[in-house]
């Protein structure tokens, strides 16, 4: 089979089986950071899979071939043989444009949306500069408002805001731990990992491996804060100010009748159950060799779209042989 | 340009505070009680805030009167309507401790924000 072929089954198995068992797996959410490394590798791998599917389509008969065939010391036409696409040149080049267009256009919209999102957060600072005060003993903004809301502005100088509101559902403990998880958002830039994932999702929409993992990933980055805030003040503190606020804002709704918002579509996609379920009932932890495992084969999954790509290069390059190319075919003049 | 910051919001404050509009010189000399603070700095302050489109001006005389253009509430409730929606369509701009609060509170102060809208202008 060719390259590309083998790297597209790749990029396939990947967005639709590894996406299957990373949703069905129940240790992400047991051990968040290595599941938000798990998500992104599976996302990574599909989509270098599927550039480098489209880069070895372009290769045979261009430039690029005689360069990368003599860096590999192989002879030229061994090496396009390798890399031949099933249905001639000329349409496997095609197709090898639109796929690393496809990847090339997600770095775009990342860009795009880091740009933007940056310029929006500097707007939304200075008018936040304009009315918040500081909050006294806490390392944060209060802005005086009725509406609950604890937020953090990412980038230089980042920020955690609470409105008046927020402060007055919570206690003094429970005040710390949310500082305490939005200045972890802030230290390990969590903004950079959501928006990475959301570029992805809208460069293949209706990839379910893509959906999934910025759903996911949005899950456990907050999860990733819940551990660090967990760690300095409790679990207790962080879960008792994530029923407060929520009690707070939905009075009607107790946090019980979140695993059944589902139905109303209300509180769909909200974190709480889960993140109350993480914090509670702590799992026992995994396993060093468990944990080990897990990290190796999230690395495989990083590596082997290379590795398939390089393949055939290397076996053109050890076989030393070359085939001739067929004489074109002179025709006598009559 | 952080100073710079710090006094825009002392400004704001003080034409807030006042309601109604004022010259630079107004502002000046309530700044003055405690700090000591040049004309020219107050005056470029004021004028940032204006290109910013945070306060309008119209010429009285020989000097501009500035006027916030929202009130200090109006101004907090539009912010806080950008920083709920940046929760709903999470760009990654802003992260919430808990955005599934966002969208009641969102709903809640697009209501009083409608209402008040309706009553201002009959």
């Amino acid at each position: 089979m060719t390259p590309a072929v083998l790297l597209l089954g790749y990029a396939l198995l990947m967005s639709t089986a590894g996406s299957w068992a990373l949703r069905r797996a129940r240790w992400p959410h047991r051990s968040p950071r290595l599941g938000v490394a798990a998500w992104q590798a599976a996302s990574l791998s599909a989509l270098t899979a599927t550039g480098l599917a489209g880069f070895v389509l372009l290769l045979p008969g261009s430039p690029l071939s005689v360069v990368a065939a003599r860096a590999a010391h192989a002879c030229v036409a061994a090496f396009d043989a390798a890399y031949a696409a099933p249905g001639g040149s000329t349409a496997g080049a095609l197709v090898g444009a639109v796929l690393v267009g496809a990847v090339a256009r997600c770095g775009v919209l990342l860009g795009h949306d880091l740009w933007a999102g940056r310029r929006e957060r500097g707007r939304q600072r200075r008018m936040l500069m304009l009315v918040a005060r500081p909050a006294g003993a806490l390392d944060a903004l209060v802005l005086d408002h009725e509406a609950v809301a604890v937020y953090c502005l990412p980038g230089r100088g980042g920020k955690v805001v609470f409105t008046t509101a927020a402060l007055s559902a919570l206690g003094t403990r429970e005040r710390r731990a949310v500082l305490a998880h939005e200045l972890a958002h802030l230290r390990q830039h969590h903004h950079l990992v959501v928006a990475a994932a959301r570029a992805l999702r809208r460069g293949f929409p209706g990839v379910p491996l893509l959906r999934a993992a910025e759903t996911e990933i949005a899950v456990l980055v907050e999860m990733v804060a819940d551990d660090v805030s967990a760690r300095r003040g409790g679990r207790h503190s962080v879960a008792s100010a994530l029923r407060a606020l929520h009690t707070f804002s939905s009075p009607h709704q107790p946090v019980e009748g979140q695993a059944t918002g589902v139905a109303t579509g209300q509180t769909a996609r909200s974190a709480l159950v889960p993140r109350l379920h993480h914090l509670l009932s702590p799992a026992q932890p995994a396993r060093a060799a468990v944990l080990g495992a897990r990290s190796v084969v999230i690395a495989a999954s990083l590596i082997l779209p290379v590795v398939l790509a390089v393949t055939p290069a290397a076996a053109a390059a050890q076989t030393g042989l070359c085939p001739v190319p067929a004489a074109p075919q002179l025709l006598p003049h009559r | 340009m952080r100073q710079f910051g710090e006094l825009e919001a002392v400004v704001m404050d003080v034409l807030w505070s006042r309601e109604g509009s004022a010259t630079v010189r107004d502002v000046l000399g309530e700044m003055q009680r405690t700090r000591s603070i040049a004309y020219t700095t107050v005056m470029t302050v004021m004028d940032n805030l204006h290109r910013k489109g945070f306060l309008s001006r119209e010429m009285e005389g020989r000097a501009w009167r500035y006027e916030p253009v929202k009130t200090r509430e109006r101004f907090t409730a539009d912010l806080m309507v950008e920083v709920l929606e940046g929760a709903e369509d999470r760009t990654g701009t802003l992260m919430h401790f808990l955005d599934a609060i966002s969208a009641p509170e969102l709903r809640r102060l697009r209501r009083l924000l409608a209402a008040e809208d309706s009553e201002s202008s009959p």
